[in-house]
């Protein structure tokens, strides 16, 4: 077994490598895949191909965008992804290994895979990043096993314009790395410089090309030159993208230098394995914005309608921004416990329930899910739709052409609904769901039986309307009012008017149902405005439980004699309605 | 081996011959085909109408046009691809009289032939190389990729004049150009880098024509025929977005007037007959002699509440090309309100017999509403009537004439209720309209299914449009613009 464990060392360490990073995509970070997924939409055609084919880079797009559809099912997607790192990896060691860098060097194989998943802390460096540095370190690998001298230096006229077509800028690594393999494999200094020289020579006449041949590809020469999307703004490409690229891709070089340590080598592997893990963890946690992935976390949670866990989400950490507070609140709306418990969280005003819009790819996403959740069918489209026109590399979206053919569908635009359906017919994930729809539309009786569909039909706005963000306290009652069995409309508007301190319209949607909370409990903070909104009456035509009462005498009590009393910021007082409208916090 | 040979290559063949439809059985119908051609009037310039049968499965379809004048073309496979050169061949040779189209459709291994359909070859020249438009989602605040193209219409080539992948977060719009002569052509860029370029000659401006006087920058454009002047609109324009099943989007000014650029002397033109208080003029067209503008106006009414009771009636007003001045009156040449119904898109035909413009119910921004038609003024006898042969029960909209004035390529929405597509329909001498088509392409079918943007503000192209993209777009990028002045 000694035997065995010391022989596969590498080959151990490698799966160990592999798991630790499949738990980390699958696992501690689910939703950076999901991210990903959700603003591309691969299709199996010749038409795909070839729109990719037809831009530097292309290739690795390609590569990237087949890898990424996996990640619609996320431990499938990491398992996708750990490859691709294992293979960064693999060849990163067999070039090292190639160049001279001895076996108890192997664990630091890893540093490139560490560093690429630190590069990747920022959500919008795309994955075809990783496949063209994975590619141009293959060609390197693969160039310097021709063992033909002149073929080598020959090839190189062919190989750079083809890799620089098919990965990019990141071909710009091979010239160093071509020269540095004739240095290493104790090639005359002559063919050295020859192969240098011929490389650079090559990359001037590319570079040149490219300057006369720009205006055929309708873009931008420094998006030429730099690629279109490694990163997802393809305007804005950070200058860690750059460093990302010089350390991978010399990485190899790097620790062919290091020199062997013949006498400690079975512990130096094991120090430098520990060394990897500690470095990796560290850079990890330095670079990972948890502000950011927190929020990419709701999307994430709301998008697979995860609403307990969001909950759970919110309990352990407060919300600290409105658009936290906008998918708690919508969480709670949903599990019927937005008037029981929504000042428990943070929140940060009407625009923490319903979010003003943004020309954001991304926070428009969980606005869209929340007035689709709300039966406000057109709203949600619009959302939907600008979120679509936001993504910055103009790329396509499943997730959200599966919500535009969901919200076509249910206002009866079946033509257009059919547009976005076939087009997911053409994915390999959403391609049985788009089927199923796509029946929906032949067989109407199909599309009532689906009761999502039906109900949001039923609970959407019958009399029309013009949206207004100024106006939205009355389309959220005026929705509640038309179709009282949309339960979340109700909650939203009750929640909304005590958001908006408009106790008195809280008031009047309350009084619209006067009947039913006479026979049932009213929840915890709607029965709080309600206190505060009838304050003056000695009467009060609505039952409001004890607690209640004494929770507001205990409040106004404290309120009245000092608004600042530390009474005040504890309890059930702290979370109460009273709290947030008198602005006690 | 040997003697099979000869077996096995029999087999081939006759497995060859059983896929050309002899024998088929005649169908008393007509094929269901996307797009719909049956009885189209085509000119003999256009590319070949290409089409896909959506009469259920099939394994081979057969199609063979036979020429009323003579010609004959056959075609088979999957999809019709019909031959451009072939096409061409037996259109020009068929001018005036009609094209029949046997389609036969084989499934299961038997072949069944539809009742032919013809589609007419129009006596009139298209005289165009092709047409610009703008592509982009169809969609609300934000666009996406989105530019402005041409389209050679005797083939299926597209080119792009420039698109925001060039010029990244910049929306453009309303290409126009002088009587189809793209020589003289303008268009807007809005957002960050915005400005309008005027292009005249071989040169161009890009200039910011948002003045102290005016009400904001110039929007929707119109050639001058001399390429002295350019009518423009200046409008406030607002969306608002409906909460029912049946609408989606509303597009509305809250202001807008009338002014026209003198490209010389880079300076506009304003009267106060066209630029008042409280009513709103927009989407002025020179008639073909220059003398006059044709335009839309409507009283301002207070949003929302007033939305629906914006209604534009067509009016004109005289110009003075020679002073460059407007002229002292302005005449309602078509009542809408009077019906009810608001008009707007004024487009005279350059022979000067007709003028179209487009019916809705209100507003000025047609191509949200459903009920849009297209309308047909004879301008000698004033009759005005819609163009039923050309309408559907969707939104037909925006609409220019070829510089014959037989021609007339317009949006409409009637594929599926949202994505704008192009349709071509002539006009004769006796002013009868035609079944319109839609643009061709190769593979109808699958281009226009999986082209996820609308086509907007189509007009016919006399050439094609030269545009210096690459310096262009620097020069865009560059946010040095030519302000211009308001003539005392």
């Amino acid at each position: 077994m000694k035997d065995f464990l010391t022989k596969h060392t590498n080959i151990l360490l490698s799966l160990l490598g592999g798991i630790a990073i499949w738990v980390f995509w699958a696992f501690i970070h689910p939703e950076a895949l999901s991210y990903h997924e959700q603003f591309q939409m691969f299709l199996f055609d010749t038409d795909y191909l070839l729109a990719r084919l037809a831009l530097p880079g292309g290739m690795a797009d390609y590569i990237a965008e087949f890898v990424v559809q996996f990640f619609f099912i996320i431990s499938l997607g990491a398992v996708f992804l750990t490859l691709l790192f294992l293979l960064l990896q693999q060849i990163t060691w067999r070039l090292a290994r190639k160049w001279g860098a001895t076996d108890m060097y192997y664990p630091l194989s890893f540093i490139p895979v560490v560093y690429m998943m630190g590069t990747m802390c920022n959500p919008d460096v795309m994955i075809s990043l990783i496949v063209a540095l994975t590619a141009v370190l293959a060609i390197a690998l693969l160039h310097a096993t021709i063992k033909s001298p002149k073929l080598r230096l020959a090839s190189i006229i062919l190989i750079l314009p083809l890799s620089f077509w098919l990965f990019g800028y990141v071909t710009a690594a091979l010239p160093v790395l071509f020269a540095f393999n004739e240095w290493r494999s104790k090639q005359p200094t002559k063919s050295f410089a020859t192969t240098f020289g011929v490389s650079l020579a090559v990359s001037i006449l590319i570079i040149a090309a490219l300057y006369l041949f720009a205006g055929l590809i309708h873009r931008g020469i420094n998006a030429i030159l730099i690629g279109f999307n490694f990163f997802r703004f393809d305007d804005q490409t950070p200058s860690t993208q750059h460093i990302c690229v010089a350390v991978i891709t010399l990485f190899p070089a790097l620790l062919s230098f290091i020199p062997a340590i013949r006498k400690a080598e079975k512990w130096g592997a094991i120090s430098l394995t520990a060394l990897v893990l500690v470095v990796g963890a560290f850079h990890l946690t330095k670079q990972f914005d948890k502000s950011m992935w927190r929020m990419i976390k709701y999307d994430y949670l709301v998008r697979t309608l995860h609403w307990d866990s969001i909950i759970s989400m919110a309990e352990k950490t407060p919300s600290p921004t409105p658009y936290d507070a906008a998918c708690v609140n919508l969480a709670l709306g949903m599990k019927g416990q937005l008037g029981e418990r929504m000042f428990e969280f943070p929140q940060f005003g009407t625009e923490g329930l319903i979010m003003p819009f943004s020309s954001n790819h991304f926070a428009t996403l969980a606005q869209s899910e929340i007035f689709y959740q709300l039966a406000m069918v057109n709203e949600a489209q619009r959302f939907f739709f600008e979120a679509q026109a936001a993504i910055p590399n103009h790329y396509e979206s499943a997730r959200v052409y599966r919500r535009l053919a969901e919200t076509n569908l249910i206002n009866s635009h079946y033509g257009v609904a059919q547009r976005y359906l076939l087009r997911l017919k053409r994915t390999l994930f959403y391609r049985s769901w788009a089927e199923s729809r796509l029946k929906m539309i032949e067989n109407k009786d199909l599309f009532n039986e689906e009761n999502e569909y039906y109900n949001l039909r039923k609970l959407s706005g019958k009399t029309d309307i013009l949206y207004s963000t100024n106006l939205l306290n009355q389309t959220l009652a005026r929705l509640y009012y038309q179709n009282k069995s949309n339960s979340l409309a109700h909650e939203y508007a009750l929640a909304y008017a005590v958001l908006d301190k408009n106790i008195k319209f809280f008031n009047e949607i309350l009084n619209h149902d006067a009947a039913h909370w006479k026979k049932y409990v009213m929840p915890r903070h709607w029965q709080e405005a309600y206190l505060l909104a009838t304050i003056a009456k000695e009467d009060r035509d609505l039952p409001v439980t004890n607690e209640a009462m004494e929770d507001f005498r205990s409040f106004f009590n404290a309120y009245s004699n000092n608004p600042n009393d530390p009474m005040l910021s504890i309890g059930r007082l702290k979370t109460s309605a009273w709290s947030y409208i008198l602005g006690t916090k | 081996m040997k003697r099979f040979f000869p077996i096995i290559l029999s087999g081939l063949l006759l497995a060859g011959c059983s896929d050309s439809p002899q024998n088929a059985t005649k169908l008393d119908q007509q094929p269901k085909i996307y797009p719909d051609y049956i009885g189209v009037t085509i000119p003999a310039e256009i590319a070949p109408l290409n089409f896909n049968f959506l009469g259920g499965e099939y394994s081979m379809l057969d199609l063979v046009i036979r020429g009323s004048k003579g010609g004959e073309l056959h075609t088979s496979g999957k999809t019709i691809d019909i031959d451009i050169d072939d096409w061409h061949e037996l259109t020009k040779a068929n001018v005036g009289g009609t094209l029949e189209c046997i389609l036969s459709v084989k499934d299961n291994g038997e072949w069944k032939e539809y009742k032919s359909f013809e589609m007419v070859v129009s006596p009139f020249a298209l005289d165009e190389w092709g047409v610009t438009y703008r592509r982009i989602a169809p969609g609300y605040m934000l666009f996406g990729k989105m530019g402005l193209y041409q389209r050679n219409l005797s083939n299926f080539d597209e080119y792009t004049i420039l698109d925001n992948e060039e010029v990244p977060g910049a929306c453009m719009n309303c290409h126009t150009s002088n009587r189809t002569n793209p020589d003289n052509f303008t268009f807007h860029i809005r957002g960050a880098n915005g400005a309008t370029i005027v292009q005249s000659n071989g040169k161009h401006d890009c200039l910011d024509t948002k003045t102290d006087k005016t009400l904001g920058t110039c929007v929707y454009p119109y050639w001058h025929p001399s390429g002295k002047y350019i009518a423009f609109s200046t409008n406030s324009t607002h969306q608002a977005f409906h909460s029912v099943r049946s609408k989606l989007v509303e597009v509305y000014d809250e202001g807008s007037d009338l002014q026209i650029y003198d490209v010389e002397k880079k300076e506009l033109i304003i009267s106060p007959l066209v630029k008042t208080k409280d009513w709103m003029e927009s989407y002025p067209t020179f008639s073909p002699d220059g003398k006059t503008i044709y335009f839309c106006t409507a009283f301002q009414e207070e949003i929302p509440d007033g939305l629906k009771n914006i209604k534009y009636n067509i009016c004109k007003i005289d110009f003075d090309p020679v002073k460059g001045e407007f002229g002292n009156k302005v005449d309602t040449i078509f009542d809408a309100r009077k019906m009810g119904k608001s008009a707007v898109h004024p487009r005279p035909s350059y022979d000067g017999k007709y003028l179209m413009f487009t019916v809705c119910d209100y507003g000025c921004f047609p191509i949200w509403h459903k009920e849009a038609d297209q309308w047909i003024m004879d301008l000698a006898s004033g009759d005005v009537r819609p163009m039923t042969e050309a309408n559907s029960d969707d939104s037909d909209s925006f609409h220019n004439w070829n510089v014959n004035s037989h021609w007339i390529v317009f949006t409409s929405r009637r594929d599926d209720g949202q994505f704008t597509r192009l349709y071509l329909c002539s006009v004769d001498n006796k002013g009868n309209i035609s079944k319109p088509f839609m643009m061709p392409q190769r593979n109808p079918l699958d281009y226009y299914q999986n082209m996820m943007q609308a086509y907007n503000t189509p007009d016919f192209t006399a050439k094609p449009v030269e545009f210096d993209h690459v310096n262009g777009a620097k020069e865009i990028l560059s946010n040095k613009r030519d302000k211009i002045k308001v003539k005392e």
